[in-house]
């Protein structure tokens, strides 16, 4: 299958601090990939670079098999990149729907002239939305601040999903989250990717990556040292290569 | 275990209803307390329940009002006015001064003032938004620039003699109704459907709610809140304007203490100094509680300096129920 996003070859460097050394990593659509590795591996940064935050130093990024630079996150977003904040960035007063259209309000006209939220619209697709992601949110009316973290992970995912986003990145999704409430966001997570959305998925939790991705690719000090299926390895092949023991011709133990 | 096999439905659930519910209880406190109020008032002084004092006290809450319709747009997005008294005494002495000394016909006096007033708000938006003052100080400079300004145009003495054309605005009335309280409900119900229905309204309370959530959305945020400072204005001025036509007279001291009143109407009426939250009608109903205090108080000879005392404790009373709600939640 064609690369959905290719990363061929970035650095980046924080004055001393070398972030990223020479990575490359690609994504088929429909694919999930686990991105592990220490803290301060690079992983968040190798995040940024995709999703315009940051420019790469050198290296490049090819979006369905094109050059792309993105000047900010808002042109990366337009690409089709989305990603899904650590602090999910909602607006906790407004309900659920208003918060998937925020900025992109479906209008129609009152009496012909008058420029009105189309309520009706919005809700029949939040409706459709929810359900495509299975998640359990039960009312597009709800506020998003009586809602749980996971339920606000729907949203956003909900959001990305809705305004087409061909690449979702999520960034430690589950890390505030419930146990319960994690394995909601991780079938969130394979629904999307069902839906043909590639992923890149950031996890501290080795279980979940190895149960909610198709492949994965290990960091280690800025550079990405493994890459694999997620069904030929295990938890502590990963943790091997993430503590570097498996790196540069370190003895591997039997 | 597979990621599929799990599903989970209990989650705290807030429906449209249980909202509504919230919304509603919020009314229902403002109106209690103004039947509360009411009943206070009237075995105080059996004049209160007069249509006469009815009447007056609909001239009255009018000028709230319009103060409190501006004031929510604001507060919604947790920003505040406090200019609002002296802008509404600098805009009196503008309106008079138009149709008075200058005589100009009432209507281009009205839209001089308007647009002066819009200035004013145009001006505290931008300290706001480009010098990055919060909005506290923003609109506290500006009520001490008003006021100087308004009693440097006539170095504050009062214009009479203003146009019967000038003075209909709030004098007279239509269906029972006065003049001025119809101006205060079209604009209440204007501002209502601006705030619940259109985009301007969403991104009001979204830029309150979360502004960095509302700038990833790609929401102008400095811009919308420019405008709505250049709209509570605006607003000031048209109460301004309604100030004048109503006592037939400019003074530099008029709109006094005018914006703790709008503020405590917001807060009374659900409005929260947190942003995100606030209606119109739940902000008009806090006007009218107000407007119901003040000329009870003075009904009930209470001096207006003891008046000013309870307005300072209303205030600071509804901020500190804003702020337990706020962590109750
Ligand atoms: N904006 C920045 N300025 C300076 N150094 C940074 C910045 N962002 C990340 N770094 C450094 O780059 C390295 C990689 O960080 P990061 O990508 O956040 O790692 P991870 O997400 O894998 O924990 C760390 O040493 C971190 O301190
Ligand atoms: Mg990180």
């Amino acid at each position: 299958m064609d690369a959905l996003l290719e990363v061929r070859n970035v650095s980046k460097r924080f004055g001393a601090v070398e972030a990223l050394k020479d990575v490359s990593v690609s994504l088929a659509p429909g694919e999930v990939l686990g991105v592990v590795g220490d803290n301060g591996a690079g992983k968040s940064t190798l995040m940024k670079v995709i999703s315009g935050a940051h420019p790469p130093d050198s290296g490049e990024l090819r979006l369905a098999g094109q050059p792309a630079s993105f000047a900010s996150p808002r042109a990366a977003r337009q690409a089709g990149i989305e990603m899904i904040y650590q602090d999910l960035a909602l607006a906790d007063h407004l309900d659920v729907g208003a918060n998937i259209f925020l900025g992109r309000e479906p209008l129609r006209r009152l009496a012909g002239v008058v420029p009105v939220i189309d309520d009706a619209t919005v809700r029949a697709e939040v409706v459709a939305l929810l359900g495509r992601i299975e998640s359990h949110i039960p009312d597009p009316e709800t506020r998003v601040l009586a809602l749980s973290g996971g339920q606000r992970q729907a949203v956003a995912i909900a959001r990305a999903l809705y305004w087409k986003a061909k690449v979702v990145i999520m960034d430690e999704p589950t890390a505030a989250l419930a146990a319960i409430e994690s394995r909601n966001v991780l079938r969130m997570a394979r629904s999307l990717a069902r839906d043909g959305v590639g992923i890149l998925f950031i996890d501290h939790n080795l279980l979940e990556v190895l149960e909610v991705c198709d492949r994965v690719a290990v960091m280690y000090r800025g550079s990405k040292v493994y890459e694999c299926r997620a069904s030929e390895t295990s938890q502590d092949e990963l943790v091997r290569y993430m503590t570097g023991f498996s790196v540069q011709g370190a003895a591997v133990p039997a | 275990m597979s990621v599929e096999s799990l599903s989970v439905t209990a989650y705290p659930r807030q429906s449209r209803r249980t909202r509504l519910l919230q919304e509603l209880r919020q009314l229902a406190f403002a109106l209690a307390s103004i039947i509360a109020l009411t009943i206070i008032f009237a075995l105080l002084n059996a004049r209160f329940m007069s249509p006469v004092n009815w009447y007056h006290i609909a001239q009255q809450v009018a000028i709230i009002a319009i103060l409190a319709v501006g004031q929510t747009f604001v507060i919604a997005t947790a920003g505040i006015d406090i200019s609002q008294g002296s802008v509404v005494a600098l805009t009196a002495m503008i309106s008079a001064l138009a149709a008075v000394n200058l005589g100009m016909p009432p209507i281009v006096a009205v839209l001089l003032t308007l647009l002066a007033g819009a200035l004013v708000g145009l001006v505290m938006g931008l300290t706001i938004t480009t010098l990055g003052v919060p909005p506290f100080i923003a609109t506290l400079g500006m009520l001490a620039v008003a006021l100087g300004g308004a009693l440097l145009t006539t170095n504050g003495t009062p214009v009479f003699g203003l146009p019967q054309g000038f003075l209909v605005i709030a004098q007279g009335d239509f269906l029972g109704f006065p003049h001025m309280a119809w101006i205060a409900l079209i604009l209440a119900l204007i501002a209502a459907f601006v705030l619940n229905r259109t985009r301007f309204g969403r991104y009001t309370l979204a830029i309150g709610s979360n502004a960095e959530s509302a700038r990833r959305a790609g929401i102008d945020v400095r811009r919308h809140l420019t405008l709505i400072y250049v709209l509570a204005g605006a607003t000031s001025a048209l109460a301004g304007i309604v100030y004048v036509a109503y006592t037939a007279a400019a003074q530099p001291t008029a709109g006094q203490n005018y914006e703790l009143y709008s503020i405590a109407a917001v807060v009374i009426g659900g409005g929260s100094l947190f942003g995100g939250v606030g209606t119109i009608l739940g902000s008009v109903l806090g006007a009218l509680l107000m407007t119901i205090l003040r000329n009870g108080t003075e009904l009930a000879g209470i001096s207006p300096y003891v008046e000013q005392v309870i307005l300072g404790v209303v205030v600071v009373g509804a901020v500190y129920v804003d702020n337990l709600r706020r962590r109750l939640r």
